[in-house]
């Protein structure tokens, strides 16, 4: 198991001690992130995990126009030249740029909702995209119908606050604007929406122009860690809303998952505030 | 220079064929697997078999939507199905699983493979990806004029683009709001439009404000860029709106059509008066519309900030089935109440409109009908123009 966090600040670097790997962000190819990784930073960060033995991603999810391509391919190039070990992208063009430059074998697609069933899975690898994040919408039947001879190829969000929705439109900033509210919340990351006929609260963020809505609840896949294992190599955690110390524990209990069972009770422990929820793991969602 | 395909949404037959007369090149339907828009009367194979026969009649295109995402065990039929399409001669599928286009090559189907605008593509260098196994690429809705020039230009493969109708608010194929507030898969037709609930906001516990935060979009709009847009070379502009009525269909796509060829004919470069076309579409528009990404700069987001103007058109109250006959009678089919003997206006699919008086109204055992109560009743109106079948008449 390798496991992979996407975290908020630089020093979580030094602090996560106990991940095998990060996932850094960039406020010009990134959505959803706490600190924006600079060039410097990148090749701090990259030098660092390296002579300590950890690998380092970038997460590039961003859907990119035209206008963008050119700035896309010297990051990228940038990227690949400082030794970065992998991109995590959703936009094709990262693929095909990185393709060009002989990067494609490190490249891992994470679209959020295309990629939950092993069909797809396999035919994105015919075409050369070898390696892939199940979306958070694969059921576990589905996960476990994965080659497992690929399993290194294969990775999973396994905890985290997971975005439902996410646009272009700044939803936020639009309503403080038109109905004259302060507009330093704009790009809090304590702003929640509820829906009238509803108890929970989804966490809203509104960040470099692109809006996204969150599960009222935390993923958890702490208990099907061993059972996803068979078929899955790569198990990320979302840092994003969480402060360092929790998820140093969070990656502690990860890890300790695959010899030891029952410890959802330890994590609920952690942070008896937090609800946890297995996602569409267990679940077939339907038409009605 | 090649036309643009007008490419028009058809719900059932009936919205198909009257696509079809007023205009559209092409249509796109669902078939009764692997379609989004589960709750649009989506065609059996029998259905699709009679709609390419009229499409072919009248030179029009049948595509056909394949677009959910699939789980493991959607795809059992698959097989069976694409060949199926492909037996029928249905022109295109449009699809978001990168398995069932490569299937649908492996399996050496004639029609064409098309990618959903539910992959958000935005630029050309993604449209590379998709080279060997599609044929065309439906492109993002987040995309402006200039930015779509710019795909146009350097794009491997043909390019459609929505130019009127319902937008989603989040990237298209990106949202899971309805799987998870209430459990239906927005990716395989299940939508439930969360988007257009009743929320409010708040910072940690407390209450921003009562106001009500809007989620959802304005649908697009486009008239006013039909110049701009054709000049770009683009393959197709698509209509969305599986669900709307033969009203709208009938009125949206005739608006476009005529616009389109307006520009097309527009030899000498004149300004066009873009007016009367905004004036027809609103006779059939319930929806708050607006340019959407199409314009340079986004006027509050495109988001729908006032839903209760939304208001569903009545003006819709009959189509002509059939030619007068020899006593001077047609048959029409009601669709809202109105009285006999009332002035009202048509628009037939040749795009002609005007005024027509209803002179008399009879039932088919030939009573007089003073006001006509029941949508699809088939009535017999003797009226005072000539109007040929499949004209809609609409109060004025």
């Amino acid at each position: 198991m390798e496991l992979i966090v996407k975290i908020n600040h630089f020093n979580d670097l030094y602090i996560l001690s106990n991940a095998d790997s990060y996932l850094l962000s960039n406020k010009d190819f990134s959505y959803r992130f706490d600190e924006s990784f600079n060039k410097a930073k990148i090749i701090s960060a990259v030098k660092y995990c390296h002579k300590n033995n950890k690998k380092v991603y970038f997460l590039i999810n961003k859907i990119f126009k035209n206008k963008d391509l050119e700035k896309l391919e010297t990051f990228i190039k940038f990227l690949i030249n400082e030794k970065i070990d992998g991109i995590f992208f959703t936009d094709f063009a990262v693929y095909m740029i990185a393709k060009e430059n002989n990067f494609n074998s490190h490249c891992y697609f994470c679209h959020e909702t295309f990629l939950r069933n092993s069909k797809d899975i396999k035919t994105y690898q015919d075409y050369g995209i070898e390696n892939v994040i199940c979306s958070k919408d694969m059921n576990i039947n589905d996960i476990l119908n994965l080659q497992e001879e690929k399993k290194d190829n294969y990775g999973i969000i396994c905890f985290g606050y997971y975005m439902l929705y996410e646009s272009e439109r700044k939803i936020i900033s639009n309503f403080t604007k038109n109905h004259n509210i302060n507009q330093e919340i704009n790009n809090s990351k304590e702003l929640y929406l509820k829906e009238e006929t509803r108890d929970e609260k989804y966490k809203v963020l509104q960040q470099n122009g692109i809006s996204s809505i969150f599960d009222s609840k935390v993923l958890s896949y702490l208990s099907y860690t061993k059972t996803l294992s068979k078929n899955i190599n790569m198990f990320i955690i979302d840092a994003l809303f969480f402060d360092s110390k929790y998820i140093y524990e969070v990656i502690d209990l990860f890890k300790r998952s695959l010899l030891e069972d029952n410890l959802d009770e330890r994590l609920k422990e952690l942070d008896p505030s937090i609800d946890f929820t297995d996602g569409f793991l267990m679940k077939r969602v339907g038409l009605m | 220079m090649e036309k643009v395909e007008l490419l028009a949404p058809a719900g059932d037959l009936e919205k198909l064929k009257i696509a079809i007369l007023f205009g559209a090149n092409a249509v796109f339907c669902g078939g009764k697997q692997f379609s989004l828009r589960a709750k649009a009367n989506n065609f059996s194979l029998v259905d699709l078999k009679e709609a390419v026969t009229f499409a072919n009649k009248h030179n029009a295109k049948v595509h056909v939507t394949v677009n959910i995402v699939p789980v493991d065990d959607d795809f059992a039929t698959l097989d069976e199905y694409l060949l199926a399409l492909d037996q029928i001669g249905v022109h295109a599928i449009i699809v978001s699983s990168i398995y069932i286009m490569k299937r649908a090559k492996e399996l050496n189907c004639h029609f064409e493979v098309h990618v959903s605008t539910q992959h958000s593509i935005a630029n050309s260098k993604a449209i590379e990806f998709f080279k060997d196994v599609a044929d065309r690429v439906v492109l993002a809705r987040e995309l402006s004029i200039d930015d779509i020039k710019d795909v146009k230009n350097k794009s491997v493969l043909p390019i459609e683009t929505f130019i009127h109708g319902g937008m989603c608010s989040s990237y298209s194929g990106r949202c899971t709001l309805s799987n998870a507030m209430v459990n239906r898969d927005a990716n395989k037709g299940g939508c439930a439009h969360s988007c257009r609930w009743t929320y409010h906001l708040y910072l940690k516990d407390t209450l921003v404000s009562n106001d009500n935060f809007i989620i959802a979009s304005c649908d697009l709009m486009s008239i006013k860029y039909i110049p701009s847009l054709l000049s770009l070379n683009i393959d197709s502009f698509k209509i969305e709106g599986r669900m709307k009525s033969v009203h709208y269909i009938a009125t949206v796509v005739n608006a476009y059509r005529k616009i389109i060829d307006a520009v097309y004919d527009n030899k000498n470069n004149d300004k066009i008066d873009i007016k009367p076309y905004i004036n027809q579409i609103k006779k059939a528009e319930n929806r708050i519309t607006y340019t959407g990404f199409l314009s340079k700069k986004l006027k509050n987001e495109a988001l729908l900030l006032n839903t209760s103007k939304e208001n569903p058109t009545q003006s819709f109250i009959a189509i002509v089935l059939s030619q007068k006959d020899e006593n001077g009678y047609n048959l029409i089919e009601v669709r809202n109440n109105f009285k006999n003997k009332i002035k009202a206006n048509y628009l037939s699919a040749n795009g002609n409109s005007g005024n027509v008086k209803i002179l008399q109204l009879k039932d088919l055992d030939f009573n007089e009908v003073d006001i006509a109560r029941h949508p699809k009743q088939i009535l017999l109106a003797k009226l005072d123009v000539d109007l040929p079948v499949f004209t809609l008449i609409r109060k004025k």
